[in-house]
């Protein structure tokens, strides 16, 4: 009995085959209202943990009553303990002259609810909660002769402190970025939308890690039916260890396979607050610092939060440079292979001579040529990713200048496949959202074999099966393509051009048509003339 | 949302057609006329639609004509559709062998058609019709633009003489097409899949205006360029149009990227046909779903359209002699039939709908 209520507090109840979710209930185990028995069972469940303490100790001169708190040292805000918790108690208790006479039983109560002046405190009079209230960095407080234990909320976790994000950079905009601290994350999204719609509930995951999760959704802008399913789907979740964002989105996706991103992370609160407005649902994930945002569609990988903060006309350039920059990241160098190898009618003559020239003599075929051009590349971006930041700035000169001016020195490579490469190297970083880029790395190979063998016609079969495939995903309901296929045009303002805020009249179709007007029509600038002044 | 699809098939299951017609003399008007009876089938699929709302055409043939010969029926439309499908594969593969990439062996083309329309048909129509959504306007590019960018080579002379030949002629020279706005049947079954029902009336029947326009207009411009003899001779007259585009001096020979455009066009066809035909089957068949014909169809599209015609006269030879009277039966015959058979047994039938 001893050894099962051991391993149910260690965290040992992975329950094979059982199929059942994490919403069951767990076992349960009373503390006893016994001093010695609690104290030897709490310090055998926290055995041969060094940063797990005890402090055993006496309540007030008068009364002979002992009582301990449990903590973990690292966890804790020691301050707050020793001043407001252990003073309280071991001295305040003077001021309360009836304190004497108080009975075993009612001990307890009245420490909590007169004497211990702290904001967070609650009970417990289960181990197995005990424990993990515990594991949280909470100090706990148990008395002699009472079965109830007192929690007190005086965790001081250290944090990174509110810095700019690093993989979100922007030039105007707030530059504060989510950090790994839950409640620090949470008061970031908080302090930007003031509205008591703003929801916000926790989850539990992993069962080892017991991370928590944070889904937040204005209620009644968010589609009810999606919060819904995202509820269920992380309820569903029962798995060890839940240690990153990134493994709630593959627990709660709804393909399994697709390259393409059906989830979003963000490291911006601005962009996790305007999401929020838009209808969508943002879970925040403890000890990281990338929420993720669903549902998502293809357009929202080429938006960036920057484009809010720019002018209209601007950002909508800048848009139609990105949506550019996608074609060319994908199709330039399988392109270019089916041009010069199938279609050399289609360019224009002075091209060609030159280009020709320069091939002259080279050993491989430029599909290989290109191919491995890229593989290089592919190799010195992620060598680049493990690099020190210094040394990572000269490797990147290096690689990219020296090495490929030598190989076509060499006559490995012609200059034109270094060019090509290069500069879809450069259009695929303009791409704002990082797992598309990747999805974008992997279909450029499969375009360039494609195109290599059959040309012009490989790369139609190559983009219309990805066409289907794209037309085929929904996230969370949403069908993935919208508001393009489906058709929804007075979504189209926001998705290659960047209409201006007085333009944009209504949500948009994803979130429910509670609330469909965000603002009233006639808010565009206007000339001063019709308040009545004269100049 | 299935809406647009409507008017999107159309268009592009006549311009592949195009490609590989033979032109007659006076020949737009023939075009023009050989979309008529397509309204008509437009009108008959409508009111059998409207008879049975929630049955595809498999399902109220065999309610019409009994189990028995409804399920023959719907046998032989299953037939007509992969027959249909096999001839538009055919009909690009062998467009891209002769002018493309003489090289390659058809059974490439074929085989990428094909398992391409495979994988689009097990995603269900829903994503076909996204993604013919997606590329509509891609798809009215490449038609405008050829008819655009040659206006300045265009000599209306050509035109004339009007009606040389009498009207006869020109009706004799419409039958083939007929059976390319035909095509239309594939609403039959379609119909309780789409959205807004009552919509179809006025979205088929643009289309269908829409088409005519599109394929009249791409007529009148290959006789206008070429004249009416050569127009005759040439394999592809649009095709041969294209080649005529020309920025400045070096945009040219664009005609690549137009031809790959229409690829686009008929895969979105060969996927709707073939998933018309796997569903078809299912339905015929009583089978729960159609995914698993979905595959092994391929198996029967790829052998059918590479070794069916031997060689592009052959192919030819079929449009023009066999073809448009087999069309016509299922397009227009049959469907009149169950129409006529569906209103005489009016009083058993539609009041159990």
């Amino acid at each position: 009995m001893f050894k099962k209520l051991l391993k149910s507090a260690l965290g040992f109840s992975v329950k094979k085959g059982s199929g059942k979710t994490t919403s069951q209930p767990v076992e349960k185990r009373p503390l006893s209202a016994d001093y010695d028995n609690n104290l030897q069972t709490l310090r055998q469940v926290f055995d041969q943990c060094f940063d797990i303490l005890f402090r055993e100790f006496f309540i007030n001169a008068d009364m002979p009553l002992r009582a301990f708190i449990v903590y973990v040292t690292g966890l804790t805000n020691h301050e707050m303990v020793n001043d407001h918790l252990l003073k309280s108690i071991m001295q305040e208790t003077a001021n309360l002259p009836s304190f004497v006479h108080l009975s075993k039983a009612n001990v307890q109560q009245v420490i909590q609810e007169r004497l211990i002046n702290l904001d967070e405190t609650s009970t417990t009079t289960d181990l197995i909660e005990l424990v993990q209230k515990v594991l949280e960095g909470n100090t706990v407080l148990i008395l002699d002769g009472s079965s109830t234990a007192i929690i007190a909320g005086v965790r001081g976790i250290e944090s990174r402190a509110i810095d700019e994000p690093d993989s979100e950079p922007g030039v105007r905009g707030p530059k504060d970025g989510f950090v790994e601290a839950l409640n620090t994350n949470m008061s970031l999204i908080r302090r930007r939308i003031k509205t008591s719609r703003l929801k916000a509930e926790t989850f539990e995951t992993g069962l080892l890690t017991k991370t928590q999760l944070a889904v937040c959704y204005i209620k009644g802008i968010a589609n009810d039916k999606v919060v819904q399913e995202v509820k269920q789907r992380i309820g569903r979740i029962n798995v060890d260890s839940v240690l990153s964002g990134n493994q709630i989105e593959e627990l709660i996706m709804d393909e399994a396979f697709s390259l393409f991103p059906l989830v979003q992370y963000t490291e911006r609160p601005d962009k996790a607050a305007a999401s929020l407005l838009e209808g969508r649902i943002v879970i925040l994930v403890d000890n990281s610092p990338m929420p993720l945002i669903v549902p998502v569609t293809f357009i929202s990988l080429l938006q960036a939060a920057e484009d809010y903060y720019n002018n209209a006309v601007f950002a909508t350039s800048v848009r139609l440079l990105r949506f550019v920059a996608l074609n060319i990241a994908l199709l330039l160098p399988a392109l270019t292979v089916a041009a010069f190898s199938f279609h050399q009618e289609l360019l224009p003559t002075a091209l060609i001579s030159t280009v020709a020239g320069a091939r002259q003599g080279l050993p491989l075929p430029i599909v290989l040529e290109i191919l491995m051009i890229e593989f290089a590349f592919e190799l010195l971006r992620e060598a680049g990713v493990r690099l020190p930041k210094t040394i990572g700035q000269a490797i990147s000169t290096v690689g990219g200048l020296v090495i490929g001016q030598a190989a076509v020195n060499a006559g490995l490579v012609s200059p034109i496949s270094v060019i090509v490469v290069a500069t879809t190297a450069i259009a695929s970083f303009t791409i704002p959202n990082y797992a598309a880029g990747t999805a974008l790395r992997i279909l450029r190979f499969v375009l360039i074999i494609l195109a290599g063998f059959l040309g012009g016609v490989g790369i139609i079969s190559g983009l219309m099966v990805i066409l289907f495939h794209l037309c085929s995903l929904r996230s969370f309901g949403i069908p993935y393509l919208s508001p393009i296929a489906p058709l929804s045009p007075g979504d189209l303002k926001d998705t290659m051009v960047r209409a201006p805020w007085w333009a944009m009249l209504r949500r948009p179709w994803m979130s429910v048509s509670n609330e469909p007007v965000r603002q009233d029509p006639d808010q565009g600038p206007q000339k001063p003339g019709k308040g009545g002044q004269t100049p | 949302m299935l809406l647009y699809i409507i008017i999107m098939i159309s268009g592009l299951l006549f311009m592949p057609g195009l490609t590989a017609e033979k032109a007659k003399q006076s020949a737009w008007i023939a075009i023009a006329l050989a979309s008529l009876p397509g309204f008509l089938c437009l009108w008959i699929v409508w009111k059998l639609g409207k008879r049975f709302p929630k049955n595809t055409l498999p399902e109220y043939t065999e309610i019409i004509l009994g189990k028995a010969l409804g399920k023959v029926v719907g046998g032989a439309y299953i037939l007509f559709f992969l027959m249909v499908n096999i001839l538009s594969v055919c009909e690009f593969s062998k467009f891209l062998t002769v002018s493309f990439m003489p090289q390659t062996p058809p059974i490439a083309f074929n085989a990428i058609l094909v398992l391409i329309g495979a994988y689009a048909a097990s995603k269900g129509i829903e994503v076909i019709a996204r993604a013919a959504q997606f590329i509509f306007p891609l798809f009215v590019i490449s038609l405008l633009l050829p008819l655009i960018s040659v206006l300045p080579a265009v000599k209306v002379g050509k035109l004339l003489p009007f009606l040389e030949g009498g009207i006869l002629p020109v009706i004799w020279g419409s039958v083939p097409s007929i059976i390319v706005y035909g095509e239309i049947i594939v609403l039959a079954v379609l119909l309780p899949m789409v959205n807004k029902p009552e919509e179809v009336k006025h979205k088929g029947a643009f289309a269908l205006l829409a088409a005519a326009i599109f394929l009249s207009a791409g007529m009148m411009f290959t006789l206008m360029i070429f004249g009416p003899n050569l127009s005759g001779e040439l394999l592809f007259p649009f095709w041969f149009l294209s080649k005529y585009i020309e920025f400045s001096s070096y945009l040219q020979r664009v005609e690549g990227i137009i031809a790959l455009l229409w690829m686009v066009g008929i895969i979105i066809k060969i996927a709707v046909l073939y998933y018309l035909v796997c569903f078809a089957t299912a339905k015929t068949l009583d089978l729960k779903s159609y995914k698993p014909v979905v595959y092994p169809m391929a198996l029967v599209y790829i052998p059918a359209a590479t070794f069916l015609f031997r060689n592009m006269t052959e192919f030819r030879q079929f449009l023009e002699l066999y073809w448009p009277y087999l069309g016509f039966i299922f397009e227009l015959v049959l469907p009149s039939i169950l129409l006529f058979v569906a209103v005489i047994r009016k009083k058993q039938r539609s009041v159990s709908r």
